[in-house]
């Protein structure tokens, strides 16, 4: 590509230039204007330290880039490393609960519910607690409800079933439902049945305890639901609609034409059956959270469910190098959040840190 | 805290400063604006700046490459903020304030011509083609007048040749005229 001969160019630009006449007033003026007093127009001495000294300029930018970047990101990656178990623990109120059996831990709406295995494999305890249990006041709405397997000897059912249905009287309670069967397993006939217990709702604890003690227990799960919150808007909405349906009936008493009375009429009909649909609702939680349920799982001793085979060496190893992979991964995804946000902010502060850099530049000459 | 006496000082300093660039300046910024007024006020403007902020040269052997870059970032300030609003090729009242010498008539038409490719030059690259080649800063000054590397200036210089090679104000001069055949007209 040609480009301009550099000797010609000075030329042309001193041939372009040089003739332009300079007189001494510009000079004379640039004086007079930098004669009146100077003590306010110094810079200030903080920024005259800086201005002064680019080096020590791009170290407390870069200082204070990296303060903000860590004081941004550090609680985000805490944040990130925190167990979802405190989160959960504090839930709110729950609308369902839910049984979890085998070990570990599930958080659902109603809190954590733990189950614990015994060394035999067998699931022996599984216990749910609920959170607002720990606040629980006289007016609180608690759904409870349970499942206990017993082992009784050979015979023992028809006694057992008996006995609970005692406890279960003496609780002020009934019996909801009962069943009993015969089974052959090859080494002879046994007996199996489920009978559900219903008892007011404080004496549940207690009536578990007792159950335990008819048989041998294998397995517990208790499940705690407050459902207070649910019960108290159910309670709203009714008190709400019926206050519209008082004034509904105000404006029928002084309809005058058979249409505003249909009209009315219609309302009222829509209102009453809403009404009743959540007074239904209401009743049901009611009755659930005064009334806890207690089902009871009883089988004979002699008959026992296969224990699951434990794993061997390499399929344990196997498992957990698949859970080892899905963590890993897990985390890798949790940490890319911060660590896009901790790349994005420092993009951000050094773009504008370059443009402070060149406005100061610029103010400073 | 200056006192008067300070001050007094340091006016004598600017004087310094005023006497031995200030004809220079304005010629430099008056090639980079392309007009007289502006060239002056921008270059009233660079030097009290400069001498208000003299404290940030620790360095008095960089004097001549810091006061340019006062100057350029000052006729800068002006063209991104005043003379866009403005014809650039307005340039008939400064060819008539050129001093009527021997063919007055040729370099009045050279000073057309060169300020018409000059206008036509992006600001960064008229800039460093007018420091190095009539101010006659080194690349190294001229990168610390701008601010940028020496190899930005090199490379903006060959680029400002290049187009200005190819700008027709200025072709029938590369070609035909050079300096020597320029003095044997004369």
């Amino acid at each position: 590509m040609t480009e301009i001969d550099e000797m010609v160019l000075r030329h042309e630009l001193r041939a372009a230039a040089d003739d332009l006449g300079v007189s001494r007033e510009g000079i004379d003026r640039i004086l007079a204007s930098a004669r009146p007093p100077l003590a306010d127009d110094d810079p200030p001495r903080i920024l005259s330290a800086v201005r002064g000294r680019p080096r020590r300029q791009r170290l407390l930018i870069a200082v204070a880039m990296v303060a903000v970047v860590t004081a941004i990101t550090v609680p985000l990656v805490r944040g990130e490393s925190t167990p979802p178990l405190t989160v959960h623990a504090a839930g709110l109120p729950a609308r369902a609960g839910k049984t979890v059996n085998g070990s570990g831990y599930s958080p659902t709406n109603a809190g954590l519910k733990f189950g614990v295995a015994q060394p035999n494999g067998l699931v022996t305890l599984s216990a749910s607690v609920a959170p607002a249990t720990a606040a629980v006041t006289s007016s609180a709405k608690i759904e409870s409800n349970g499942q206990v397997d017993l082992t009784v000897r050979k015979g023992g059912i028809g006694p057992a079933f008996t006995r609970l249905t005692t406890l279960a009287a003496s609780d002020g309670g009934t019996v909801v439902n009962s069943q009993i069967q015969t089974a052959n397993a090859g080494h002879g006939n046994f007996a199996y049945g489920t009978i559900t217990l219903q008892v007011p709702q404080p004496r549940f604890t207690q009536l578990v305890s007792q159950v335990q003690r008819v048989g041998r227990t294998t397995s517990v799960t208790t499940s705690s639901v407050d459902v207070t919150a649910q019960y108290v808007d159910l309670r709203a909405r009714i008190t709400a609609l019926q206050a519209a349906r008082r004034q509904y009936l105000a404006i029928m008493a002084k309809a005058s034409s058979i249409n505003d009375i249909l009209a009315v009429q219609a309302q009222l009909n829509s209102l009453q059956s809403r009404i009743e649909q959540l007074q239904g609702q209401l009743n049901l939680l009611d009755h659930q959270t005064t009334y806890a349920n207690l089902t009871v799982s009883l089988t004979e001793s002699g008959h026992h469910v296969a224990p699951p085979k434990p794993e061997n060496g390499i399929s344990r190893a196997f498992h957990r190098a698949v859970h080892g992979f899905v963590a890993g991964f897990e985390w890798l995804i949790r940490a890319s959040g911060p660590a896009l946000f901790a790349v994005l902010s420092l993009a951000v502060l050094l773009l504008l840190a370059r443009l402070a850099w060149r406005a100061l530049r610029r103010r400073a000459i | 805290m200056r006192t008067t006496d300070d001050s007094t000082s340091d006016l004598r300093v600017l004087e310094e400063w005023l006497t031995d660039s200030y004809a220079s300046s304005v010629r430099t910024a008056y090639l980079i604006l392309g007009n007289r007024s502006d060239a002056e006020d921008a270059v009233q403007d660079a030097y009290l700046r400069a001498w208000r902020f003299r404290d940030a040269l620790n360095d008095r052997a960089s004097m001549k490459p810091w006061l340019y870059r006062v100057v350029v970032n000052s006729c800068y300030s002006r063209l991104r903020r005043e003379i866009p609003h403005r014809d650039l090729r307005a340039h008939h009242d400064e060819l008539a304030t050129l001093s009527d010498r021997d063919d007055a008539i040729g370099r009045v038409t050279t000073a057309f011509d060169v300020h018409r490719a000059l206008a036509d030059l992006a600001p960064h690259l008229r800039v460093v083609v007018v420091l190095r080649y009539y101010a006659d800063l080194s690349e190294r000054d001229i990168a610390k007048a701008i601010g940028h590397p020496v190899g930005t200036v090199k490379s903006r210089l060959s680029e400002a040749r290049r187009q200005l090679a190819r700008h027709a104000a200025l072709r029938p001069t590369t070609s035909v005229r050079t300096p020597d055949a320029r003095e044997e007209e004369r």
